[in-house]
């Protein structure tokens, strides 16, 4: 029985170490499969919105290249191809992602692809092994202008494209590409988008359009800043109306700083009837509430109340424009850790100063990443600096 | 030893190795894989400072506290550490009678950045200095040490008794002096004297 019991034992003890050790031979074959077929797509931001322009109107798209599985991206060979309505500007019409660590200035040459143009440009990267970037890496800009009327669609091509990397766990540095995705554009219509209508169910009283901007937000079509709801106050005669995460829409503008021009409208709602001396202040989501009074306005309105009047009719409601004093950015923390107080201080610098990343690796495809107030999905010294701005303005402004 | 003897205590002891072999490899490979995940992380450290003892002192230094109507005198804002630390920012606000001083002539640490923001405002009879310091690791002070965060001359205006302080507010005041920690970026605590200045024909 003795004798018995220890075969038992062994037996058990084998099936044990059997069992463990193909545990760890699918484990590395998972990983490794992770990396045999490591790929990434390739796009354009902002691909499922159509481009509206205007003949002679100027305009950038970015190209960016989005990996899987962690697989780092040295090198990008991209061909995108486009109709006769539009044309690569003379100059600087390929600017390559510095931020990323890939050169500024791309091997370029032209090529033709069923009668349409195609630009072909390859863009390095000088960065170490270690600090190429992955996920969502926004590889170019292309800066076109709008020659015709006509409508077309940037295609990228696909069969003689390409992406070289790193591919973790594996020497292969090809990273197959898997799916493109162009832009559909027309040029003619051109006209800043219609100021969006919200709340939908309430559709009625006086009508608010603004256009507004975000300090240090200058990049049109940065990932990460686009589509930051902002909160309204409007006051009046004693009254006071809030609205919480209001949607802006890019414009595709920029102020005289280089600020992105946001605009939004909508329904104060049967609520609210004062439609004259009104004082709006806009708040960002990592900004400070700035008090809006007049149209144009370039500074801080220290007066008390307004002059901001509104109707409810869409057409004759005045658009007003506050985006030359953008709201300003910084307030991301408090006394509670990533949550906003209303203030600037020393808390939101130190907040944003332990978040620089020097690998300016994303940390978003997309979502906003709190402290990035540049919008491009990482934290770095810009953030700090325009945070630091923010701080002395409003010091400025209170003392 | 017989060879029975011998196998039986061989293969549970190979089987022991290998088992143990292969938990190891697969923490490792897990490690691995979560390592080069590209994921900021919150440091949590708890609020314990802000109930604790003071970890900063600021104090006034100054060659007189009373001062002769018309005359300048020269007036030093330091802060001394109770323990090691470091700080990323240091905001100060210091409050005074308008009516019996007028405060001039802000000059600053060389150990410390130029400040952001100074200014004596007249609006708000506030002395506002802020230090926000880049440096990785912020400014470090070591327990007992002593610095000059910055100067002023203060002139007397009329004869009578004033004060300067340090605006502490409350939490929902702006004008809220405030050292942050650069490790924690937490808020420090301090404790604080207020310079009496008696003033004389």
């Amino acid at each position: 029985m003795k004798k018995n019991n220890s075969l038992y034992i062994i037996g058990f003890l084998l099936i044990v170490a059997l069992l463990a050790s193909l545990a760890l031979v699918m484990k590395n074959q998972e990983t490794r499969r992770g990396a045999t077929f490591a790929g990434a797509d390739m796009y354009i931001l902002n691909h499922e919105q159509r481009l509206d322009l205007a003949v002679g109107q100027q305009f950038e798209v970015d190209l960016f290249v989005e990996s899987r599985n962690e697989a780092k991206v040295s090198q990008v060979r991209s061909v995108l191809c486009y109709g006769p309505e539009i044309d690569l500007r003379a100059t600087d019409a390929i600017e390559g992602n510095t931020l990323a660590g890939f050169s500024a200035e791309p091997l370029v040459r032209m090529m033709v692809k069923d009668g349409e143009k195609c630009v072909n440009f390859t863009i390095t990267s000088s960065q170490g092994a270690e600090d190429l970037q992955f996920g969502a890496v926004r590889v170019a800009k292309l800066r076109f202008a709008a020659l015709t009327e006509g409508e077309g669609r940037f295609e990228v091509w696909k069969e003689k494209s390409k992406v070289v990397g790193v591919n973790p766990g594996s020497n292969d540095k090809e990273i197959e590409i898997g799916q493109v995705y162009g832009r559909d554009y027309v040029v003619g219509g051109g006209d800043i988008p219609e100021p969006t209508d919200v709340p939908d169910d309430e559709n009625e009283g006086l009508v608010l359009s603004f256009k507004t901007a975000f300090s240090g937000l200058r990049e049109t079509e940065a990932v990460c800043g686009q589509d930051w709801p902002v909160t309204v106050v409007v006051m009046g005669g004693g009254e006071t109306a809030v609205f919480e995460e209001v949607p802006m829409t890019n414009t595709g503008e920029k102020t005289d700083k280089g600020e992105v021009v946001f605009a939004t409208g909508f329904w104060l709602g049967a609520d609210w009837t004062r439609r004259d001396n009104l004082a709006v202040f806009l708040k960002g989501p990592m900004h400070l509430q700035i008090k809006y009074g007049k149209d144009g306005q370039e500074t801080n309105y220290d007066k008390a109340g307004g002059e901001i009047e509104i109707t409810a009719d869409t057409d004759t409601s005045p658009l007003y424009d506050f985006s030359a004093y953008p709201i300003l950015a910084g307030d991301v923390t408090g006394s509670e850790d990533g949550v906003p107080d209303g203030k600037i201080d020393g808390r939101d610098f130190s907040y944003v100063k332990s978040r620089i990343s020097v690998s300016r690796t994303g940390l978003s495809t997309g979502e906003r990443v709190n402290g990035d107030f540049d919008g491009n999905c990482w934290v770095g010294n810009i953030d700090l600096a325009i945070l630091m701005l923010s701080l002395s303005e409003k010091r400025d402004q209170l003392y | 030893m017989k060879k029975e003897d011998f196998i039986k205590f061989l293969l549970p002891l190979v089987a022991v190795v290998v088992i143990v072999e292969s938990v190891v490899l697969i923490s490792e490979l897990e490690n691995k894989k979560k390592a080069i995940k590209p994921v900021t992380v919150a440091e949590e450290t708890e609020d314990v400072l802000e109930k604790e003892d003071p970890v900063l002192g600021l104090s006034f230094a100054t060659e007189s506290k009373t001062m002769t109507v018309g005359k300048k005198y020269e007036v030093a804002l330091n802060v001394v550490g109770m323990r090691d630390l470091s700080f990323d920012s240091a905001e100060l606000y210091l409050s005074y009678d308008p009516e019996v001083m007028e405060i001039s002539n802000l000059s600053f640490s060389g150990k410390l950045p130029k400040p952001v923001f100074s200014k004596v405002s007249e609006k708000t009879s506030l002395v506002v200095v802020t230090y926000l310091i880049t440096a990785e690791n912020g400014v470090s002070l070591n327990q007992s040490e002593v610095l000059e965060l910055m100067t002023f001359e203060v002139r007397a205006l009329k004869v009578g008794r004033g004060q300067i302080s340090i605006a502490t507010g409350n939490s929902s005041d702006e004008s809220v002096t405030m050292f942050v920690e650069s490790k924690t970026g937490k808020v420090l605590p301090f404790s604080i004297s207020s310079l009496e200045i008696e003033t004389v024909k």
